[in-house]
């Protein structure tokens, strides 16, 4: 007996050591950085930041306000993503955009062209919005179609909807001048940021992880068939995480269209790959179970201000788009690598 | 045990047993079946729908949709997806025609189409099967990458006085009255069929889509085949973006929007498993002829253009809707 332990114990010391990656032997400090997205997201904030700060008159709270309003609706979407692709099972929503575009034609023909009092018409837009989310998760949950092609299938039906329902033509002059309160500042900072923006991640960061449902989110998206054992309702869970990601898509739609004073069927054609990029990037791991707020929060910060400084440059738009594919495919990476490296679940 | 040697091993003859059944079961017979029912229905209503101009319409548009469909199908079967054919067509289609309007020969264009494609595939590929990401995410960057590489070649205008030297391939160019695009789909998925059933590199494909890492464990190149399946998409977009230069003329810069969505249409649509692991090339071309039904019935019927991707959207919903509940009802078997 004590004769094969001594044989065995020697064994693990004859095998070559692991091979080391240059970030492992960094050692604590680069594996924190890895296994903690906020704290990677955080410096390259600074970064950029300290780069406007080269331009005088751009580090202000107006003018970095400002882009944090140019990704509202992104931030809002995002955010989306972020609760439905924790449901796990390759989860993702690709119709966010096209229900943006949808809800702001909604929003255009009941503030607009039907002329209903513009509170009323804002909750029927964010009421369609629920529909509509509620519609994927009603498929992808309870009927059981794969997420990918539900969303894609929709994503296709209500951008062409929207395209039809009013010639693709925008409704801009017949909106009211209430449609506009969003679009106010109160001390530099737009009003859509205080009372939509900020509020909404208090929400979805209470909703994650101080109630039930949070707590079955992460469960169903780490192991569905577990979670089934552990008798929680599976298909409901995910169910409203997709009804979520819908009313994201439903106020995105009311804040850019107040925003732009202009109800437009391509409102929210840009923004998906935005939104995807940022949860991404913000940690989330498309197998589901893990993603945080702070990390998607601090996601929308840095790509909002990183656009911003590209647009500084002079950059076109054109290479944003090349820039966000790029950095997609670049956190993806890192996502799954850091993900096998240090087993992040 | 090495995956590649020897053909019929018994696995194989087991796969091939399955294979037959479910022919049986009839995919392609029921589609045949509508398409059967939808050509007689719609000729009774609408006396133009059986002209010969108009089925031969019906196959030269839906050609491009069948060869890149060979290759989604093999994409979807290994339990992938490739949402960036539109932007892959759109890139080969502007290099082609630039290449073409500078005077360029067909043999060169074809082989450049089919080269260019081949390595937006590979990108795909590495990217999916060695970088091990998911690979809608990476299709969908990817989707919107090419879709900037062929705005910058573009360099936003469209392309204009194309000659037609690459007639053989559009909708003009024909044998027998047969548009030779639709041969060669034809041709490619009779191919691609035989491939899939009879050899063993074919049939990895269903292992990967049912189950990965059991694949893994009976010594299937996962990695490899994977990467394979997105460079032969690639290749098959670049082929189809010929057929887009075809007929010469004008090759506009938002070329292939949507066209991942006829696609994945026809694919699913031909009642290959959105999930992986079941499918069959042929049912993709049937898929494919039910489209460009649907989409030659809607403009006959008068429907608005607007509304095409709504229907589409519609019909592909109601074909994964059929392919669950033929799967609930094999498991409750």
């Amino acid at each position: 007996m004590s004769q094969t332990t001594q044989a065995t114990a020697p064994a693990p010391s004859t095998r070559p050591a692991p091979r080391q990656s240059p970030l492992q032997r960094l050692g604590r400090l680069g594996r924190l950085v890895l296994v903690e997205r906020s704290i990677l997201l955080a410096i390259g904030i600074v970064i950029v930041l300290a780069y406007y700060g080269q331009y005088v008159g751009y580090f202000t709270v107006g003018y970095l306000s400002e882009q944090l309003t140019l990704n509202l609706e992104i931030g809002l979407l995002a955010l989306g993503q972020l609760v439905v692709i924790i449901s796990g099972r390759g989860a993702i929503d690709l119709s966010a955009g096209a229900m943006v575009s949808m809800c702001s034609m909604v929003l255009g023909f009941t503030a607009g062209l039907w002329h209903w009092p513009f509170w009323v018409a804002a909750l029927a837009t964010i009421g369609a919005g629920w529909l509509m989310g509620a519609l994927n998760g009603y498929l992808a949950a309870y009927v059981g179609y794969p997420a990918i092609i539900v969303t894609l299938a929709t994503w296709y039906v209500w951008k062409s909807l929207a395209l039809y329902v009013h010639n693709t033509t925008p409704i801009s002059s017949e909106l009211p001048g209430q449609v506009d309160w969003l679009a106010g500042t109160v001390a530099g900072i737009r009003i859509s940021l205080l009372a939509v923006w900020l509020p909404i991640i208090v929400l979805t960061w209470v909703l994650l992880n101080r109630t039930l449902y949070g707590r079955r989110l992460y469960g169903v998206g780490t192991n569905d068939i577990a979670a089934r054992f552990a008798r929680l309702q599976v298909a409901r869970t995910r169910f409203h995480a997709f009804a979520f990601s819908g009313l994201m898509a439903g106020t995105a739609a009311v804040t850019v269209t107040s925003y732009y004073h202009s109800a437009r069927a391509d409102a929210g054609d840009p923004m998906v790959l935005r939104a995807i990029t940022i949860a991404v990037l913000g940690g989330v791991l498309i197998s589901g179970g893990a993603g945080k707020v702070s990390g998607v929060v601090l996601a929308t910060l840095l790509v909002a201000f990183l656009n911003g400084g590209l647009t500084l440059l002079g950059v076109e738009s054109q290479y944003q788009l090349a820039a966000l594919g790029l950095l997609l495919l670049a956190s993806a990476l890192l996502n799954v690598w850091s993900a096998r490296r240090f087993g992040i679940r | 045990m090495t995956a590649t040697d020897v053909r019929p091993h018994p696995g194989q003859q087991r796969a091939e047993g399955t294979a037959r059944r479910s022919f049986a079961y009839g995919n392609e017979v029921t589609l045949l079946g509508i398409l059967a029912v939808a050509w007689v229905a719609l000729s009774l209503a609408y006396p133009t729908f059986h002209e010969v101009g108009n089925i031969q319409n019906v196959l030269s548009s839906i050609a491009m949709v069948a060869i890149v469909g060979v290759g989604m199908t093999m994409v979807i079967l290994t339990g992938g997806i490739d949402v960036s054919v539109g932007s892959g067509l759109a890139v080969c289609a502007v290099i082609v025609a630039k290449y073409v309007l500078s005077g360029g020969s067909v043999v060169v264009a074809v082989a450049l189409g089919v080269l260019v494609g081949a390595l937006l595939g590979a990108v795909n590929g590495a990217i999916v099967a060695f970088g091990r990401v998911a690979p809608i995410i990476t299709t969908f960057a990817t989707l919107n990458l090419f879709r900037f590489v062929s705005l910058q070649i573009f360099e936003n205008q469209q392309v204009n006085g194309i000659p037609p030297t690459l007639s053989w391939f559009g909708p003009t160019g024909r044998t027998l009255g047969v548009p030779n695009a639709f041969l060669v789909a034809v041709l490619l998925t009779v191919v691609a069929w035989w491939y899939l059933k009879s050899y063993s590199t074919g049939r990895h494909l269903f292992a990967i889509g049912s189950n990965r890492d059991t694949a893994l464990f009976a010594g299937v190149r996962v990695a490899r085949r994977e990467f394979a399946v997105y460079v032969v998409t690639g290749v098959l977009v670049g082929l189809a973006s010929t057929v887009a230069v075809g007929s010469g003329g004008v090759v506009q810069p938002n070329i292939g929007t949507g066209f991942e969505l006829q696609v994945i249409a026809a694919v699913v649509i031909g009642g290959t498993s959105i999930l992986g692991g079941r499918g069959s090339a042929l049912c993709t071309l049937l898929g494919a002829l039910l489209v460009g039904t649907l989409r030659s019935a809607l403009v006959t019927m008068g429907a608005p253009g607007l509304l095409t991707d709504f229907f589409l959207g519609v019909f592909i919903l109601a074909a994964v809707a059929v392919d669950l509940v033929r799967q609930k009802r094999r498991s409750h078997r």
